[in-house]
């Protein structure tokens, strides 16, 4: 009962902070009526203490696990194109670092793009948004909303890269310091 | 391989690899993109490989939808620090802008490497560094600031000028050369000129340093009247009389160190160091404070930058000083004897282990964890 009357009382913010993720009006009504369900199921076989953080979580997951569907039938596609050896032996991405100190490597990298890149970026990654919904939102063209996509993808590829080079806690620091004359 | 005249560079690849994804994200390919992609995939394992790498890095990237929730938190609790300017970004889209001006904060270093981007950068910028941080950001005139531990640094260009403020710590400034925008560190009631130049500045509660290693700088204290940098036309010479009234909030309990420089500006060059400590001497005199450093003094001073501590005859005190830069551990010494021992080694800031170990076998030095994040420093007793 106690997660019902929680989405009683905050349908409209939940839905509101779908909108962030998402702009068609039909998906934000399916990812609710898909929370609560969800929800409510939960609730039958164990207490829920937050109600409402509870149903925000949900409702986050399910976007996050749309966005994953997505990337999936992605890498599905690409692998199509490739040889079988390759998928196997292609090492995954990253396996040393764990989630939070690969979040702090993305954030790091998206922060240095330039900002139109960044925002077409965080509307994609941290949103949801797809390219044509970004192009509508930014008014710029769908191409330009993938030559972003495409510099934030690099950059975060190349930034891996340089952490994975260099270890975990060295030092960017380039310069020549030693023969500095005076 | 590289060689080959037909194969193409690896930064190459991944740059058309990313385009691909981008495209193939977007859907709705026609037959002849599928066709054009297959090509492209056959090339040669190497593209076949990255942009199947790329797609699962894509993949990893979802995790940055729980960035969602601490953004707006953060966007609520920053907005005020970046002192926005209103952009037609900002009317049309508050909340990613934002958002965007959050992450910012919330990564606490910014790199602009292309600042070819038409929106402008909105300043100032923040860049902090915690304890045992390390930093360099490369800003877009290609000048770029290390950030050594335990360090705030606001940073704001403007047409005509390049300000710094270093609210706290230690900075390495590298500076590119142009002369219709000059380069200003301010410190306190100080300004540091820099003539296309590198130089180190550190303030702390206790002491005030700026050491050239490349070039000029020009040193002057200066009346400060209008609450930004940005706003001052231009620097005056004279005696600071009420003391760090613009300094921000967050630079309000550094201690400023009051009258100390002369009216007339101090040129330092390459090799030199200006240097006041509050503790060691309150009344330095402008003659001992110029000095000039060895080139080991220098390097030193710069290896420091680079998570090195490197002491050589240097008293007890001072190294735990230093030491105490680079950690969140407390580290006490008990016995007022030890504080003048003289002390050497080099050390990886932060990693205290391997200093008490050298105090042990040089001095039987004995570090005691009093509580979880203090040890103390007492001489074992003999017998």
């Amino acid at each position: 009962m106690a997660i019902f009357k929680a989405f009683q009382s905050s349908e409209s913010i939940l839905k509101g902070f779908l909108r962030h993720f998402m702009a068609s009006a039909h998906d934000i009504e399916d990812i609710c009526q898909e929370t609560v369900t969800r929800a409510l199921e939960a609730q039958r076989s164990r207490e829920i203490e937050e109600p409402r953080a509870f149903l925000f979580g949900v409702a986050r997951n399910l976007v996050r696990k749309q966005l994953d569907r997505q990337s999936r039938s992605l890498i599905d596609f690409v692998s199509d194109f490739s040889s079988k050896d390759l998928r196997s032996n292609e090492p995954s991405v990253e396996q040393n670092l764990d989630g939070r100190q690969r979040m702090m490597m993305f954030t790091e990298s998206v922060a240095t793009l330039p900002s139109q890149c960044q925002r077409v970026f965080i509307l994609k990654k941290v949103y949801g948004y797809s390219h044509k919904e970004i192009a509508a939102k930014l008014k710029i063209s769908v191409s330009t909303v993938e030559k972003h996509a495409a510099a934030g993808l690099k950059r975060c590829m190349d930034e891996m890269e340089k952490r994975q080079e260099q270890g975990p806690n060295i030092v960017g620091f380039r310069r020549a310091i030693t023969d500095a004359g005076s | 391989m590289s060689n080959k005249p037909f194969s193409q560079s690896t930064a190459h690849i991944r740059t058309e690899a990313c385009a691909w994804i981008a495209q193939l994200e977007t859907g709705d390919l026609k037959p002849a993109d599928v066709d054009a992609f297959r090509e492209w995939t056959q090339r040669s394992p190497q593209h076949a490989g990255e942009v199947h790498r790329l797609a699962r890095l894509s993949a990893d990237l979802n995790l940055l939808t729980d960035m969602a929730g601490p953004l707006q938190e953060a966007a609520a609790h920053y907005q005020p620090v970046l002192a926005p300017k209103s952009t037609r970004w900002r009317a049309a889209l508050p909340w990613v802008t934002s958002f965007g001006a959050a992450l910012l904060l919330l990564v606490t270093v910014v790199v602009m490497r292309q600042s070819t981007e038409s929106a402008p950068q909105q300043w100032p910028l923040m860049l902090t560094t915690e304890v045992g941080e390390y930093q360099e950001t490369t800003l877009p005139d290609g000048s770029t600031v290390a950030l050594n531990t335990n360090s705030q640094l606001k940073v704001e260009y403007t047409a005509g000028r390049r300000s710094m403020r270093l609210l706290q710590g230690e900075v390495l400034f590298t500076v590119a050369k142009n002369p219709e925008r000059p380069f200003v560190v301010f410190v306190g009631s100080r300004s540091i000129a820099a003539i296309g130049t590198a130089f180190l500045v550190r303030h702390d509660a206790d002491s005030f340093e700026v050491a050239v290693t490349e070039g000029q700088v020009r040193l002057e204290v200066i009346t400060m009247i209008t609450p930004e940098p940005a706003e001052t036309a231009r620097l005056e010479n004279g005696i600071q009389e009420s003391p760090a009234s613009w300094d921000d909030a967050a630079g309000a309990q550094i201690a400023d160190h009051g009258p100390i420089l002369p009216s007339a500006p101090i040129v330092l060059r390459a090799g030199q160091q200006f240097a006041i400590s509050s503790l060691d001497a309150p009344k330095a005199t402008v003659p001992h404070a110029v000095e000039t450093i060895t080139q080991t003094d220098l390097r030193r001073k710069l290896a420091r930058q680079e998570g090195l501590l490197e002491f050589s005859d240097t008293p007890l005190n001072t190294v735990i000083r230093e030491v105490s830069r680079h950690t969140t551990l407390k580290i006490e010494i008990s016995d007022p004897a030890l504080r003048d021992l003289k002390f050497g080694g080099m050390f990886r800031t932060g990693d205290t282990e391997p200093l008490f170990r050298a105090l042990h076998t040089a001095y039987d030095i004995q570090a005691v964890y009093i509580r979880e994040d203090t040890v103390r420093l007492t001489r074992a007793k003999s017998g």
